[in-house]
């Protein structure tokens, strides 16, 4: 009879698995494809550039000088330069389709010759975002560059007429003290060694977000199964007790077939997971036994929370409306969608009694890592409270 | 009449509390990192060993968009890095004394993976330190230039070049921040109001899923259709009117000030939510799909609208594919 019920309940389950596995996977190709796509943009660390334009008469120089400027590292990773009339430039500007025209004076060139500093215009929105104040910082820099030298040029040939000093650079001690600035200006970056601190320790941007899109489905998918916590099947397993097929029996069995059914969703997932990282260059998830076993170990963790909520709370519209606003509330404390460092210190200290957060480090540290004893004795801690809470009461029944 | 006998069935359930605490917790506990993100300008410094040069270099730093954060122990940035309290931060080597030996690798630049503007950073700081080593430059290279070196020449060399520096001799940029029509003005996503957008709609369709069966439908099977329609949207009405004025509250508790705009955004939404839910509904004819689709909904619109991240201002076609959801209005 036990197992005349089980594969009942499996034939049930797997039709309505049916539905909600096509969604589940349309949906994880969609979020697959979002995720690989912010965290290649993360990865990058560049932003949608602004669109600027340059404003010049047909010169030589100054289109020698906008290429040049426009491939300066700082430059390019905020921006992108095109070349424009003055009247096309502004109605850009005006329609929003342009963020920044440059518009270098009639002459600029010739009074550069001269001697004479022509100020450069920079035509800005109002509605300036912060990305085109990080571009009016980045040439505001590259001014005060050129402000540097060029003190220290003027100071040089000041002080020089003054004292009616020697030098070895008669006439040209300005172009001197220029060029030396301009070394160190070109090679300015060498002063700098970079490291890269993560809040999500080791773990790259697509590795985060691999761990919190396979946990957010599986938790939903889990969810799915209250129909066979409906009132009508429960009338039905009260009829099995005669043949001792009890509510232990058939709690055993539901969480299996629910384990059963996230096991297979989460293969799919891995597996869709390769698209992305092929694309991408990168490795999401590695196929091997202890990761084979750490999901199923996941599985069972989940199947466990959620037949122990379905059993407690019994599935009606409220039970489950409850179930998704909890859910999305312990998602956005458990370190899943924003990593637990940035969060408030009392949700980091209180992460302890969250399933999720367990449960996410655990499969972070299965994939990624090693499995330590403090997240492997709290998935066990909270998987024996959980067959606790659900055995208990049904032992009395 | 009937909005109010479905305002106190609203009232009588105990979900609508839960959701409102919900509501409250995520406004108050969670920091939403699309706010965050405008403040992604925030840089770290400490010096390995305090002397002149740094002195200056800090009275230098700071002009600019960034802001600078003086530090005095290492664990203390890489904390603070780590927590996202600051986006980057340097850490001048050993190198920097009273004055400065070589430059070559000297200053070491912590950065996160959500540091989005590290070259910006890296060039405002530099030019802190290009006017701090230009001092330096004088210190060092005038015994080479004029073949003498002579107190006096460097003194009257370092107050020429301040002399310059503070003049408009200089060649220097004119910011002008033109005027343009109204209409193209851009707008900033708020992620606290978009998540108050999908804590409505998600309320009007849980709540919504009455109708598939018991007393709702029964009542509604016995109506026409015009009275049905009316029944049924005073009934998302009376589920989306007390969430809202509950969201408008917070909003208000969390310093917005244009409530024009954010009453205009909770009618908006509040309407968008019941044309939605209207045609989901006559769409889905199975009570289990009905239910099974507001996981899915809810995750969607977590990813698509700007809640977490504003995925709009990475990938453009995201700023219209929000608009499918209700929360994805953003006035």
């Amino acid at each position: 009879m036990l197992l005349r019920f089980l594969g009942l309940e499996l034939k049930n389950s797997i039709k309505m698995m049916r539905i909600a596995l096509t969604g589940i996977i349309l949906f994880a190709v969609l979020l697959t494809a979002v995720i690989a796509a912010v965290s290649f943009v993360m990865e990058k660390n560049n932003p949608v550039p602004i669109k600027v334009a340059t404003v010049m008469d047909d010169d030589a120089t100054g289109k020698m000088l906008v290429r040049y400027i426009s491939q300066i590292e700082s430059v390019k990773s905020v921006s992108e330069f095109v070349t424009m009339d003055e009247e096309e430039a502004f109605e850009a500007l005006d329609d929003n389709e342009l963020n920044v025209v440059i518009k270098l004076p009639d002459h600029f060139f010739d009074d550069v010759n001269m001697g004479y500093n022509t100020p450069l215009d920079i035509h800005i929105r109002p509605d300036a975002d912060l990305l085109t104040e990080v571009f009016a910082s980045v040439l505001k820099s590259g001014v005060g560059y050129v402000q540097t030298g060029e003190a220290l040029a003027y100071a040089y040939i000041d002080v020089r007429s003054e004292y009616d000093l020697d030098t070895k650079f008669d006439g040209t001690i300005g172009d001197h003290v220029a060029y030396e600035i301009a070394q160190i200006v070109m090679h300015r970056m060498r002063i700098f060694d970079e490291k890269v601190i993560s809040p999500y320790g080791n773990l790259d941007n697509y590795h985060f977000y691999f761990i919190s899109v396979t946990v957010i489905i599986l938790l939903f998918l889990a969810t799915s199964f209250g129909f066979m916590y409906r009132k009508d099947t429960l009338a039905f397993e009260n009829n099995l007790k005669p043949f001792g097929v009890g509510p232990l029996k058939i709690s055993f069995i539901k969480t299996l077939i629910i384990s059963m059914h996230l096991f297979v969703a989460s293969c799919i997932i891995c597996a869709l997971s390769f698209i992305p990282s092929k694309m991408l260059d990168i490795t999401m998830f590695e196929l091997s036994l202890g990761h084979i076993y750490a999901m199923l170990f996941i599985c069972l963790y989940l199947a466990v929370i959620i037949n122990m909520i379905y059993s407690l709370a019994g599935n009606d519209y409220s039970v489950h409306s409850a179930l998704l606003v909890t859910i999305v509330i312990l998602l956005m404390m458990s370190g899943l969608l924003v990593p637990m460092s940035r969060l408030p210190k009392i949700i980091s200290k209180a992460a302890f009694i969250n399933p999720l957060y367990h449960l996410g480090r655990f499969m972070t540290e299965a994939i990624y890592g090693d499995i330590g004893i403090v997240s492997l004795l709290g998935m066990l801690i909270m998987t024996l409270i959980a067959l606790l809470l659900t055995y208990l009461p049904l032992r009395k029944r | 009449m009937r909005f109010l006998l479905c305002e106190k069935e609203f009232f009588k359930n105990k979900i609508s509390y839960m959701l409102m605490i919900a509501l409250v917790c995520l406004a108050f506990i969670i920091p939403i990192p699309v706010e965050s993100s405008d403040e992604n300008r925030r840089a770290g410094i400490l010096a390995e060993n305090e002397g002149i040069f740094y002195d200056d270099l800090k009275e230098n730093l700071g002009d600019g968009l960034f802001e600078y954060i003086v530090y005095d122990s290492e664990d203390d940035i890489n904390n603070d890095l780590y927590k996202g309290h600051i986006d980057y931060a340097f850490i001048l080597s050993d190198a920097y004394g009273d004055n400065v030996k070589d430059t070559k690798r000297s200053v070491m630049f912590l950065s996160t993976p959500y540091s989005l503007y590290k070259e910006a950073c890296k060039e405002d700081f530099f030019n802190a330190w290009l006017i701090t080593y230009s001092d330096r430059f004088i210190e060092n290279e005038t015994k080479d230039i004029f073949a003498v070196y002579d107190d006096d020449i460097i003194g009257e060399l370092k107050k020429r070049k301040e002399e310059y520096q503070n003049s408009d001799l200089l060649f220097d940029v004119n910011i002008v921040y033109d005027t343009v029509p109204e209409r193209t003005l851009r707008h900033r996503a708020d992620g606290f109001r978009s998540l108050t957008g999908l804590v409505m709609f998600m309320s009007v369709f849980i709540f919504f899923g009455h109708f598939y069966s018991g007393s709702h439908k029964a009542v509604c099977d016995k109506m026409t259709l015009k009275n049905r329609t009316l029944y049924q949207c005073s009934y998302m009405l009376s589920v989306a009117l007390p969430i809202g004025i509950l969201c408008l509250i917070l909003n208000l508790l969390r310093g917005a000030t244009d409530i024009p705009i954010l009453i205009s955004h909770m009618i908006l939404v509040i309407a968008y939510s019941i044309i939605w839910v209207l045609a989901a509904y006559k769409l889905i004819k199975k009570e289990s799909t009905f239910i099974g689709l507001a996981p899915m909904l809810l995750i969607a619109q977590l990813i698509v609208c700007p809640i977490i991240v504003d995925l709009g201002e990475y990938i453009k076609v995201f700023e219209y594919i929000r608009y499918i959801f209700p929360s994805g209005l953003n006035l």
